[in-house]
């Protein structure tokens, strides 16, 4: 999440109270797209947003690596159980068409929700994240893991690094074998545990001392002003998923 | 075993987040009555949160796809009811950091996974009435091996049985149980490793158990 750029573009200017909302619809939106002659429109919007967000092209295919296992299969199995029609026949592999193009639809679809997902989280800046995020009515206890999460997939990364580190200056390395491993590795994992249980409720505790969860009051965090860019693109996009979602009706509707 | 955003219908991701909000709302109401500071339930739910984050690095190849120990058994037993909600949390960070998942799916991943943390805390309760090392020993394998069991006929059935196609029941079964079948090794795994941790942890720290 966030990343520093200069200048900053209208995306991550956008009231991250209204950005998360309205981009949110519009993955909904885009999900709800089936039609074949509906779905080009999808990457279009995808590759407008990317633009405006001055994302580096980089980080997009970085985002297309983790889902594209799950989507590999779902495609492979869809062309080749999927329909009647026979596409391309070699040997005993036959492709069949309606399933070629379901899965080459579901491609186009994944790639554009995705696509927004991830302008949506990388131009969001962290800082009064968490004000931000209660005012789009998440509740309170979520947004206080979710703060406490992000804090202690570090302290989890370092504890065990020193860990590894005393372990091995002990003598004590895992080995090639199953057991062996298992009995240096179970040890760890739930003494890293046991740490961390302990650590997490002091920190809590010294975050609520310091007045964590008191910094605004809720009247105060929702007569916020928005201004009349953050509204517009608010409308805009908000306008955009609804009429996808109309449009997507309308073509369905035989 | 997380389902990538625009891969389900619209229908289904938003059945997905009602179910999961009825279940969060739940489990928070049930944990509130078990953990009387907050500090204690929060605390709990973002260390482990944050361990089924650092798992989901750990890649373990089983060609031709590659698999990560998904720790829902482990997050049932340590956490009881405010599993749910942090495996929601931990796959919110999932989806926003290395696009595992996704934000529309969100609510399907948190179902899937979420309410197989629960089903294993249940069998976990349920066999561990007996006392002992042993019973644990057990107890814990089988809660870890429930996880991943569920999780993945949960992902499969949705993936299959939601996504548009022209297929036959018969297909679709087979389908589902290949991907179960799939996952034996890795829910053997994790087996294994929560029965260990379930064990180690009643021998130093019991009271860390639900």
């Amino acid at each position: 999440m966030s990343s520093e750029y200069s200048p900053a573009t209208v995306l991550e200017n956008w009231d991250t109270s209204l950005k998360i909302p309205a981009l949110f619809i519009l993955m909904m939106s885009m999900a709800f797209i089936r039609e074949t002659t509906l779905l080009p429109v999808l990457p279009v919007i995808a590759s407008v947003l990317f633009i405006l967000s001055g994302l580096p092209f980089s980080l997009l295919l970085s985002r297309f690596r983790a889902p594209a296992y799950i989507l590999l299969f779902v495609s492979v199995f869809l062309m080749l159980f999927s329909g009647d029609e026979v596409l391309v026949r070699t040997g005993p592999v036959t492709l069949k068409l309606q399933g070629t193009i379901i899965a080459l639809t579901t491609w186009l679809r994944v790639l554009s929700v995705i696509t927004v997902g991830m302008v949506m989280i990388h131009t969001t800046p962290l800082t009064g994240l968490s004000e931000k995020l209660k005012k789009v009515r998440i509740p309170r206890i979520l947004i206080d893991i979710g703060i406490m999460t992000g804090r202690y997939i570090m302290v989890i990364g370092e504890d065990y690094n020193q860990m590894k580190t005393a372990r091995k200056l002990r003598g004590y390395v895992p080995g090639k074998s199953l057991t062996r491993r298992f009995r240096v590795i179970i040890p760890t994992a739930a003494t890293l545990l046991i740490k961390g249980f302990q650590q997490s409720e002091m920190v809590f505790n010294a975050m609520c001392m310091r007045g964590y969860g008191n910094s605004i009051p809720e009247n105060e965090i929702l007569s916020e002003k928005h201004s009349k860019i953050d509204i517009v693109l608010f409308f805009a996009i908000t306008a955009v998923s609804v009429f996808l979602v109309i449009l997507e009706v309308i073509v369905e509707t035989p | 075993m997380h389902i990538p955003d625009g891969m389900l219908p619209g229908e289904i991701c938003i059945a997905g987040y009602a179910g999961t909000a009825a279940l969060t709302w739940l489990c928070v109401k049930k944990a509130q009555n078990t953990y009387k500071e907050p500090a204690k339930l929060v605390s709990r739910a973002s260390v482990m949160a944050a361990a089924f984050f650092v798992v989901s690095w750990i890649h373990i190849p089983l060609p031709p796809v590659s698999v990560h120990p998904i720790l829902a058994g482990l997050m049932g037993i340590l956490l009881g009811w405010i599993s749910f909600p942090a495996i929601l949390v931990g796959l919110f960070f999932q989806a926003a950091m290395f696009g595992h998942g996704g934000f529309t799916t969100l609510g399907v991943n948190a179902l899937s996974m979420g309410g197989a943390s629960l089903v294993s805390w249940a069998v976990y309760r349920l066999l561990r009435r007996k006392p002992g090392e042993k019973a644990i020993l057990i107890a814990g394998f089988v809660a870890g091996f429930t996880g991943v069991s569920v999780a993945v006929i949960f992902t499969g059935s949705v993936l299959i049985l939601t996504i548009p196609s022209y297929i036959d029941t018969g297909i679709e079964i087979s389908g589902i149980l290949a991907m179960a079948v799939a996952h034996i090794p890795v829910a053997l795994g994790e087996g294994v490793f929560t029965g260990l941790i379930a064990r180690f942890l009643l021998k130093v720290k019991p009271d860390m158990l639900v």
